[in-house]
């Protein structure tokens, strides 16, 4: 008994130590490479750039929508989230205890049957055509 | 037929009062018995091969024939008025001459202000993109394909938060924009961002659905490969033709681009720069050997056909436009197309705007 409880806090822990290099987008995974060079790079955002060579900053924010927002309020109080703008009845966004546990968090809520998806509130360069 | 006209100034009133003989006078009186139709006398009007065509300049710059969208005379008789088009760019010159009283709401991501003013006015893309649109008829300048539309800015960021992006959707949705005109596109659209424009596609303007106009791009890119926002079925994915009425070099590509539109190589499209020495040049108009090329050119060119077409009747739904584009387009180039009118380097063909204008 005492063996499982370390192996979920140890999963629990793992989830949050090291960020994750990836997001859910359209129901794929999608791989993120850290930039380190960057010089848009801050304490507030760190920048990444995906498989398809875009550039993303991810910061403390967070888009979410729901299924359903019965389990949004539980949801909140054990992620520490806060909540900084409801945009429709079922899309949020959250602000999340930190950049570097964005992902993760995001991640996590994206596996929920409840939820619709959910990523960073990802900074993009808007191209002029 | 018996014609009454009555002149105001550039305006003129035309009211119909006998049976029809023109063959666009019996189209027209199925709607309406009486119509605004205006002379188009812009001083540089002949400039803009991508409306119409004149015999002088398209022999001067050797444009194929059908370069221009066949707008024929319909300019005479719709020109957006009554319908509000949102243009979502980097900034508008609100005091260039050729867009008096156009503007009814803007506002900046930045600021959050109404303000909606070039941050760089050397950065012209805003104004430049709105001109093809709005530009008034006003015996100064250019035409706009819709000239009358009432004009609503917003101003994005060159780099911008997905909650931004949904804020300004969320304002044109807020200020009954008819019609969205995007010249921009990030290459890797986010799941809440696409799901504002979906949603906005179908349930906007009361439940007919919003039209929302992407530019396809300028990379020569297959956007199969990409998750652009172009790329999304709910939207009109534009791509550009040049002066030989071809698919331009660099036009994106792909199995959900919708149409092509004029949005020249070698010939720039004329419309409006930035008042003044900033801008493209130190005028307050970019002409046909200017920089202002690209699908970014081409988008607008739509948005304004659609708004003259909503004019037209207000009813149309979503996807009865999508419909109308993908049969009423003109089938160019040396390519084939499919059993469905498609072909990706062009979608459903290049806009002709007789032809929408047929039975709609």
């Amino acid at each position: 008994m005492k063996s499982l409880f370390f192996l979920v806090l140890l999963s629990f822990l793992s989830l949050f130590a090291q960020e994750p290099t990836f997001y859910y987008e359209s129901g794929k995974k999608v791989h993120l490479d850290l930039l380190t060079n960057t010089l848009r790079a801050t304490k507030k955002v760190d920048y990444y750039e995906n498989e398809k060579g875009i550039v993303l900053g991810v910061s403390d924010k967070m888009l979410v929508k729901m299924v359903t927002t019965k389990n949004l309020a539980m949801l909140v109080k054990s992620l520490h989230l806060h909540l900084i703008k409801k945009f429709s009845s079922r899309l949020f966004l959250f602000q999340t205890p930190s950049k570097e546990q964005t992902l993760a968090i995001a991640n996590s809520l994206y596996q929920r049957d409840d939820v619709v998806f959910a990523h960073p509130d990802f900074i993009k360069k808007h191209f002029k055509r | 037929m018996k014609k009454i006209l009555i002149s105001f100034g550039c305006i003129t009133t035309l009211i119909l009062t006998g049976c029809g003989s023109s063959e666009d006078t019996q189209k027209n009186e199925t709607n309406t018995t009486k119509h605004t139709v205006v002379s188009l006398n812009e001083p540089y009007v002949e400039q803009q091969w991508y409306i119409r065509k004149n015999t002088n300049f398209y022999e001067t710059y050797e444009i194929n024939p059908d370069a221009h969208i066949h707008i024929g005379d319909i300019q005479k008789t719709y020109s957006g008025k009554t319908i509000k088009v949102a243009v979502i760019d980097n900034g508008l010159d609100m005091n260039h001459r050729d867009l008096y009283k156009a503007l009814i709401a803007s506002y900046d991501s930045a600021t959050k202000t109404t303000n909606v003013n070039h941050t760089d006015f050397n950065e012209y893309h805003g104004t430049a993109v709105t001109g093809i649109i709005a530009a008034r008829n006003n015996n100064i300048g250019m035409l706009g394909i819709a000239y009358n539309v009432s004009l609503i800015f917003l101003k994005y960021k060159d780099e911008m938060t997905d909650s931004e992006t949904i804020e300004l959707f969320n304002k044109a949705e807020s200020f009954g924009a008819d019609i969205i005109n995007c010249s921009w596109g990030t290459y890797d659209v986010s799941d809440a961002v696409k799901d504002k424009i979906v949603d906005l596609s179908k349930h906007g303007r009361n439940g007919k659905g919003t039209l929302i106009v992407f530019a396809s791009g300028n990379d020569d890119y297959n956007l199969d490969d990409y998750n652009d926002e172009s790329n999304i079925p709910e939207v009109i994915s534009v791509g550009a033709t040049d002066k030989e009425n071809l698919r331009a070099y660099y036009s994106n590509y792909g199995t959900n681009l919708d149409l092509v539109a004029p949005g020249g190589y070698d010939l720039a499209l004329p419309t409006l720069d930035v008042t003044g020495a900033a801008g493209e040049n130190s005028g307050d108009y970019i002409f046909y050997d200017g920089d202002f090329q690209g699908t970014s050119a081409a988008a607008p060119v739509v948005s304004g056909v659609l708004a003259l077409l909503l004019e037209k009747n207000p009813n149309l739904t979503h996807d009865e436009v999508i419909s109308l584009l993908k049969t009423k387009s003109d089938q160019i180039g040396n390519v084939p197309y499919d059993e469905h009118r498609f072909n990706p380097y062009y979608g459903y063909g290049k806009i002709n705007v007789s032809k929408l204008f047929e039975t709609n």
